[in-house]
């Protein structure tokens, strides 16, 4: 068919209805469940299966977990592509409802040795829009939002240096 | 403990998506991009004149596309590869859209590539779960997924060859940025 001239998706009636899923890289599934699924409360919505790699008909396979409402992840063994250290996009951001939310998932973070940057880029007087910048196993970087978070020392508002939020992911989780 | 039982002891669960971050070059670039290609809806737009070093970028779009908040920063880098699959984004439509989305990406010049996973289960005339695939200016890798496309000539199956997705982004500026109107003045 002969391209015709371009016109904007609204002229056209275009739509899309949501979020399929989103896809990362990890290096070990085992380790990518115990991190969304233990540490970040996902529900496994699809095993990974080698069966069609060896079929031929795909090049990798996911582990799939559904991390909140609308949100799932397909986290595809492949060993390279995460983003590094201080390269802070592409990320992927979520909110929860309540700063004690907040501070429960910032906690378990650190209980298993990931390194976490709480900081905020609107302060509305006492209160903020808090977000928590951490890391996944693989280096995927993540984050957590919480409005109306209380607004302390505690919260940084000069930026994070991405360096500060690395670990290796041979040594997570770490041992007691 | 099993999982399950470990997720409902603590209870404690992410709400809702707040954002998806990209890496772009260009802001107008991608605002043409996003909002007349794509029909996402101007949110925003923060340009921070910046000089090197640099350590965050800070000039970035915001657009809703759907329910979905994508913000487009302005980084020169950290875009996938044409030979790495992930990370990517994948947004669900309806079946009948999916031929139009690809006539439409036709008419922009941007070359995309419907896909279908479904071996030996389905052929010609058959409802299909189909993934069309497509890259933003920058080489981020995006989708479209529909459970219910009637399977046409256009499908491939998968695996498929990432390399005909591949165009010149600032190519395909020149070419279109006559088109761009910015929403911020």
């Amino acid at each position: 068919m002969a391209a015709t001239q371009p016109r904007s998706a609204d002229e056209l009636g275009l739509t899309i209805d949501g979020v399929n899923h989103l896809t990362l890289p990890v290096r070990d599934h085992d380790r990518a469940r115990r991190f969304y699924v233990e540490l970040l409360g996902g529900e496994v919505t699809r095993e990974p299966s080698w069966e069609s790699v060896k079929a031929g008909r795909s090049n990798s396979t996911a582990l799939a977990v559904r991390v909140c409402e609308g949100a799932e992840f397909d986290l595809f063994y492949q060993p390279f592509g995460m983003a590094q250290p201080d390269q802070e996009h592409p990320h992927h951001a979520f909110f929860v409802q309540s700063p004690a939310e907040l501070d429960a998932f910032r906690a378990k973070l650190q209980e298993t040795g990931i390194p976490t940057a709480l900081i905020t880029r609107q302060q509305n007087g006492p209160t903020c829009l808090a977000e928590l910048h951490f890391n996944d196993p693989d280096g995927n970087h993540l984050q957590i939002d919480c409005r109306n978070y209380p607004f302390s020392d505690k919260v940084g508002s000069a930026g994070f240096d991405g360096w500060d939020l690395y670990y290796s992911w041979r040594d997570w989780p770490r041992k007691r | 403990m099993a999982i399950s039982e470990q997720n409902q002891a603590t209870g404690l669960r992410l709400d809702s998506l707040s954002h998806v971050a990209l890496p772009v070059r260009d802001l107008d670039r991608s605002e043409l991009y996003y909002t007349q290609v794509l029909g996402a809806k101007f949110v925003d737009r923060v340009d921070v004149k910046q000089t090197p070093p640099i350590t965050s970028y800070e000039s970035h779009l915001d657009v809703q596309w759907g329910p979905v908040d994508l913000k487009l920063f302005k980084q020169p880098f950290g875009e996938p590869t044409i030979e790495q699959a992930h990370p990517h984004y994948a947004f669900t439509t309806k079946g009948p859209m999916i031929d139009k989305w690809v006539d439409h990406f036709t008419s922009w010049g941007i070359p995309s590539v419907i896909v279908c996973r479904q071996h030996g289960k389905v052929g010609m005339g058959d409802k299909c779960a189909v993934e069309l695939y497509f890259l933003d200016p920058d080489g981020n890798p995006l989708e479209l997924d529909a459970r219910d496309y009637i399977f046409s000539e256009r499908v491939v199956w998968a695996p498929y060859d990432h390399y005909p997705l591949l165009y010149h982004g600032g190519e395909w500026w020149e070419e279109h940025k006559s088109r761009f109107k910015p929403t911020k003045a």
